[in-house]
């Protein structure tokens, strides 16, 4: 069923290709202006137009923008883990301006239907929701960057995510890309985040969720980590007793 | 600094807990009849593994800050019967939160499903079938658990003492709790997350 992409206010959802040169460049922007922190992270949007790009190998990627009254106002690029019956959604904002009308709700729930259709596509019976990360307002340094990462969690609170009680460090970079080097982020420092899971209908059915199954799809087969990585065995140290 | 600061923060809670069970002894009785009605659902315990987990549900039981140690204390348990998660209060200071699921199973219960530590029975277990939910803006409201048998019986004096403790504890009670709270919702705890480290 295709998705129904006419959201809150005359918003409309567009898809991105990768052969759209225009709507890259709109995505592009829209990236570095919904999240200027993350500039150095602005080359993952363009593999990530390609569906299927080999340094994501075990990935299908989604990248859409949000046009409202003949502007762009919204931002979202997320994933289907192949090799999981989940996604991940490493990014979702919004500019402002047009907050608090509901955007968030209506592109989580089309998220969940493009995650759904990825799921059978793939030979599952449906998707049981998407990770995110999440800052923790703990770690911000001003009141200012706290009340926004305040925000932030609260937003994916109120859109049905579940923080999830393992500790989470964010790597700094997919491991072996073709469009990002360690050089590129030699002065950044991996982050402790929340790491989250927004269940869909059929994932809010699931009374036990596998926090095993969670930490291996992000870390092995999005972050390309190996198995024994120091972050990995520290997200399920408290899980495995170890 | 960081020792001296958890040490505070037990103290203060050990005082709240202190305080908690002085004063239950003036709740009215919450008229259940746990022992008579509830075989199959209460209390997390290795039998309850073998049914389907939709079939278990109120079987987590998340203690509060500091309960854990708490406990320990009075009763002489060991910290490895409880399932535990951390609680990160700043960037330097992390606690461990107890829980009793199905793979850590409750060690109070006795054979004949008594409580062996009712004087000191953590507060979640004391407040059930009530459920505390933290809303949006930061206020409680109140659930009830629909499978306990005895629900009908409940005692509204019972609630609204018991209510009056989770307020007074609402200032004090992080945030992470209450997510921690939640994530209990969609958690037993078996099998073994040990058992699915290779799977995947």
């Amino acid at each position: 069923m295709p998705l129904d992409i006419n959201g809150p206010n005359g918003a409309i959802l567009h898809e991105v290709h990768a052969d759209d040169a225009h709507l890259l460049d709109v995505a592009c922007d829209l990236f570095a202006s919904i999240f200027p922190e993350d500039h150095r992270h602005l080359s993952y949007v363009r593999p990530s137009a390609l569906g299927r790009h080999p340094s994501h190998p075990n990935t299908l990627d989604h990248v859409w923008v949000v046009e409202q009254g003949g502007e762009w106002v919204g931002l979202r690029v997320f994933s289907y883990i192949l090799t999981r019956d989940f996604g991940y959604g490493a990014y979702i904002g919004f500019l402002p301006k047009v907050r608090g009308q509901g955007m968030g709700r209506w592109l989580v729930s089309l998220v969940h239907a493009q995650l759904d259709m990825d799921a059978q596509l793939f030979g599952k019976p449906g998707s049981i929701g998407f990770l995110g990360e999440v800052e923790r307002p703990i770690d911000c340094e001003t009141d200012e960057e706290r009340r926004v990462a305040e925000r932030r969690l609260q937003f994916h609170r109120r859109c049905g995510a579940i923080i999830l009680p393992v500790p989470f460090i964010e790597p700094l970079m997919i491991e072996g890309v073709d469009y990002l080097s360690p050089e590129d982020v030699r002065d950044e420092s991996p982050r402790p985040m929340y790491l989250v899971f927004n269940p869909s209908k059929r994932g809010s059915e699931i009374q036990n969720l596998n926090l095993v199954n969670f930490v291996h799809g992000i870390y092995l087969d999005v972050y390309r980590l190996p198995r024994q990585h120091e972050f990995v065995r520290h997200s399920l140290a408290y899980l495995l007793g170890e | 600094m960081t020792a001296e600061f958890i040490a505070q923060l037990k103290s203060e809670w050990f005082e709240r807990f202190n305080g908690i069970f002085e004063n239950s002894k003036t709740i009215p009785s919450s008229d259940l009849k746990c022992v008579e009605l509830c075989q199959e659902r209460c209390c997390p315990r290795p039998d309850l593994r073998l049914k389907p987990p939709h079939k278990v549900s109120g079987s987590i039981v998340v203690l509060l800050p500091f309960e854990m140690e708490y406990l320990m204390e009075r009763t002489g348990v060991a910290r490895d019967v409880f399932r535990r998660w951390p609680l990160a209060l700043t960037p330097d200071v992390t606690i461990e939160i107890g829980m009793f699921d199905l793979g850590k199973t409750c060690p109070f219960l006795t054979e004949n499903l008594q409580c062996s530590i009712y004087q000191f029975y953590p507060l979640d277990c004391r407040t059930y079938p009530l459920l505390p939910v933290l809303n949006y803006r930061r206020e409680l409201e109140w659930e009830l658990g629909s499978s306990c048998p005895s629900l009908a019986l409940l005692n509204p004096k019972f609630g609204e003492a018991v209510k009056l403790i989770w307020q007074e504890l609402l200032p004090v009670l992080p945030q992470a709790w209450w997510d921690l709270y939640a994530f209990a919702d969609h958690w037993k705890g078996w099998p073994d997350p040990k058992e699915n480290c290779n799977a995947s």
